[in-house]
């Protein structure tokens, strides 16, 4: 498992592959005041896409520049997606 | 992208150079005949290709350039200059389209307008302004216009834009779209969308792909398009052409450098390379032997053997790595075979319908290539002999349109290409008395022949049913000559037919000359090699087991009686018979035979080199091949040699 489900936050770490999606969007639709905590070496669009949409406050480091620069601020932003 | 339109943009891109060499050379030298012949040439073939496709604009600028240059060969006059610049234009522009094609599977939606405009500049030798607006072909599509024009900080020189599109499945084709995007070098800005609005948690599909991603990267394009290479549908990459031509003709090189066309002796030079390893690793085995000798050597051995097969692993990818390079699809022959059936139904009358299945099926470059000859052959017959006039077809209730059908199968390691027509088939009466006319057999043997081995009479040579020698099969080539240029392609031809229904000929091919067994076989202290495909089985017979029938021998298998030959009178060194004979049993075509040797060694794998030199005007001789302790082995061609 890449994504530990914790009390107050899910943590995401090592190789999170696309069958993890689920289980964070189950995890973030059960507790969506949940902090996630990015650990991971690297996160599959799919995981992206389940933060971007959901929006949970997201801390630590994000594996490449792509995502820090370009995904981070996406999640981060609290307006409607363009 | 389909094999055809795959095909085109690789020969289009050689035509257009090949044209915009001899038009730049014209300009030097504008007397110089050769080079407008060749650039006619180019333009001419290039146009005939781009009418297999629905590319109309393409057509009709190239058709107004061919004309061009028409006239001046046909006028014998000089090119003139003012027009060697439109049509150069008409070539930069054509690469363009093509690679548009290529990337996006249609012509620029510019490319109407763009076309006619270049051939009103071919027509009046002016250009139509602005200038050369075909150049300005790389306008930016609305997305990128619009993505830079969001970022007028960007400098637009050398920028490329890009948009991707994950399709909503493409998580489960294993994309991973925020990766690949993380991939993309020099990226200076990027914006992400998405398809639909986020649905509530409890709607949302996660294993949809929602998301669109727009950016701007200083990278090369074609390090770009490489990232996507796999996606093309998903990928659109622009970038802003009339600031920067001078990255054109980069450009255009860099996206065709996907696939090289490399000499054939290149490669065939790395496939003899392979051959040698084979045969330095077969060496190995004598190590093993010595070293199984030594004192304490077992280890050693046992290391060596072990390393031995290490290695043979190695060889075998690397052979298969190499053969594969030398792989072609059928269907670049089989294609030119209904230029061929159209042709021959406008000789013959005979309304034609060729149907070809199984052309993505590949084979070695040399057997597809090869096998347009005794196509050829076969299709020439089945109209000859096979299919009946228009008016006889119609009272046998046959549609008017006689069919050839050529389907070709994937069969383990062989190919099956069945050549089928629906003619009269062939009458095995008729073949036994043209047989019998020509003397090729006696009465009672023409009386004793069973059906195959009537049909099989159709492969001997100086053998023609046809009454009449006709314009097309009548040439001389008979099914024999079809049959030899077969077995040279390591392959065998079969022949099935019913009157009234048709003839189906089918021939059975090696998909590569890869590896072939080869049993040694010895005979009066020469050895030989003897492929082991054409071997049915070895057995040893006493030598009174052998009767004589005449001059001949034979000898009786499970109640089949099976004529005899002694390899040491085939080779030219015969040698008394021996109290116990060794005999391989080989099956050619319909019969058997047996072949005495005198004594039978080690069966190995090989690369068959065909033979060179001096070898290659000796019949019978299949190839040559290194043994382990490198001396050279002839392999024989049994049927050739028994014929």
């Amino acid at each position: 498992m890449t994504v530990i489900v914790g009390e107050r936050e899910i943590r995401l770490t090592g190789r999170c592959g696309v069958d993890e999606a689920e289980a964070l969007l189950s995890a973030l639709s059960i507790a969506p005041q949940s902090r996630v905590v990015l650990a991971a070496e690297h996160v599959h669009t799919a995981l992206w896409q389940v933060l971007v949409a959901l929006r949970p406050t997201v801390i630590g480091g994000a594996p490449d520049r792509f995502s820090a620069d370009y995904i981070l601020p996406l999640i981060a932003q609290k307006d409607a997606l363009p | 992208m389909d094999d055809l339109l795959a095909q085109f943009v690789i020969e289009a891109a050689e035509l257009t150079q090949q044209a915009a060499e001899d038009l730049l050379a014209l300009d030097c030298e504008p007397g110089n005949r050769a080079r407008l012949d060749s650039a006619f040439r180019a333009i001419h073939t290039l146009k005939g290709s781009v009418g297999l496709f629905d590319l109309a604009p393409m057509q009709g600028a190239l058709h107004s350039a061919e004309d061009l240059l028409d006239l001046a060969i046909k006028d014998n006059v000089e090119l003139d200059p003012t027009r060697i610049d439109p049509i150069l234009a008409v070539l930069e522009w054509i690469d363009r389209c093509v690679q548009h094609l290529q990337r996006v599977g249609t012509l620029p939606p510019t490319a109407e307008d763009e076309g006619a405009k270049l051939v009103l500049w071919l027509a009046s030798g002016r250009a139509v302004t602005p200038a050369p607006s075909p150049v300005a072909g790389g306008t930016l599509p609305q997305w990128a216009a619009k993505l830079f024009d969001a970022n007028p900080a960007i400098h637009r020189n050398g920028a490329v834009a890009l948009r991707y599109t994950p399709a909503p499945e493409c998580f489960f084709s294993g994309d991973d779209p925020i990766s690949l995007m993380a991939g993309v070098p020099e990226l200076v800005f990027a914006r992400i969308s998405t398809r639909e609005n986020w649905r509530d948690p409890a709607e949302f599909d996660p294993f949809r792909s929602n998301l669109i991603f727009e950016a701007i990267s200083m990278a090369k394009r074609a390090d770009i398009e490489a990232i996507f290479r796999l996606i093309p549908d998903q990928i659109a990459i622009a970038h802003d052409a009339t600031t920067d031509p001078s990255e054109l003709p980069a450009e255009s090189h860099e996206t065709t450098t996907r696939t090289i066309r490399v000499d054939l002796a290149r490669i065939d030079d790395i496939v003899g390379l392979v051959g040698e390893l084979l045969t330095a690793k077969n060496g190995m085995s004598a190590l093993v032997t010595q070293a199984q000798l030594l004192d304490g050597g077992l280890a050693l051995s046992r290391n060596v053997a072990a390393l031995q097969q290490d290695i043979g692993r190695l060889v075998a990818q690397l052979q298969r790595a190499a053969t594969d390079v030398r792989m072609v699809p059928l269907g670049d022959t089989l294609r030119r075979l209904s230029r061929l059936v159209r042709e021959i139904s406008g000789q013959t009358g005979k309304p034609l319908q060729l149907v070809v299945t199984g052309g993505e099926i590949e084979a070695d470059k040399t057997i597809v290539d090869g096998l347009y000859e005794p196509l050829l052959h076969i299709i020439r017959n089945a109209v000859d002999h096979g299919i009946e006039p228009e008016e006889q077809r119609q009272i046998a209730g046959k549609p008017a349109k006689g069919t050839i059908s050529v389907s070709a199968r994937q069969v383990g390691h062989r190919i099956e290409l069945a050549v089928g027509d629906d003619g009269r088939g062939i009458e095995l009466g008729h073949i036994r008395s043209t047989a019998l006319a020509r003397g090729l057999i006696s009465a009672e043997a023409a009386a004793a022949l069973g059906e195959s081995d009537c049909l099989e009479l159709l492969f001997a040579p100086g053998f023609s049913t046809s009454e009449t020698v006709s314009d097309l099969s009548g040439r001389g080539v008979g099914m024999d000559a079809v049959r030899s240029s077969v077995r040279r392609l390591g392959g065998k031809v079969t022949i099935s037919s019913a009157v009234g229904t048709g003839t189906t000929i089918v021939l059975s091919l090696p998909t590569s000359f890869a590896m072939s067994r080869v049993i040694l076989v010895t005979v009066a202290g020469e050895q030989y090699g003897v492929p082991m495909e054409s071997i049915a089985e070895t057995v040893r017979i006493p030598a009174s087991a052998i009767t004589q029938v005449r001059s001949n021998e034979a000898f009786a298998l499970r109640d089949r009686t099976i004529p005899i030959l002694r390899l040491g009178d085939i080779v030219g060194s015969g040698a008394p018979g021996r109290s116990e004979e060794m005999l391989l049993v080989l099956e050619i075509g319909a019969s058997a035979l047996g072949l005495v040797v005198d004594g039978i060694g080690e069966r190995f794998e090989t690369l068959l080199r065909p033979p060179a030199g001096l070898l290659r005007a000796v019949r019978g001789i299949l190839g040559t091949t290194v043994l382990g302790d490198g001396r050279i082995i002839m392999v024989l061609d049994l049927e050739a040699l028994l014929a």
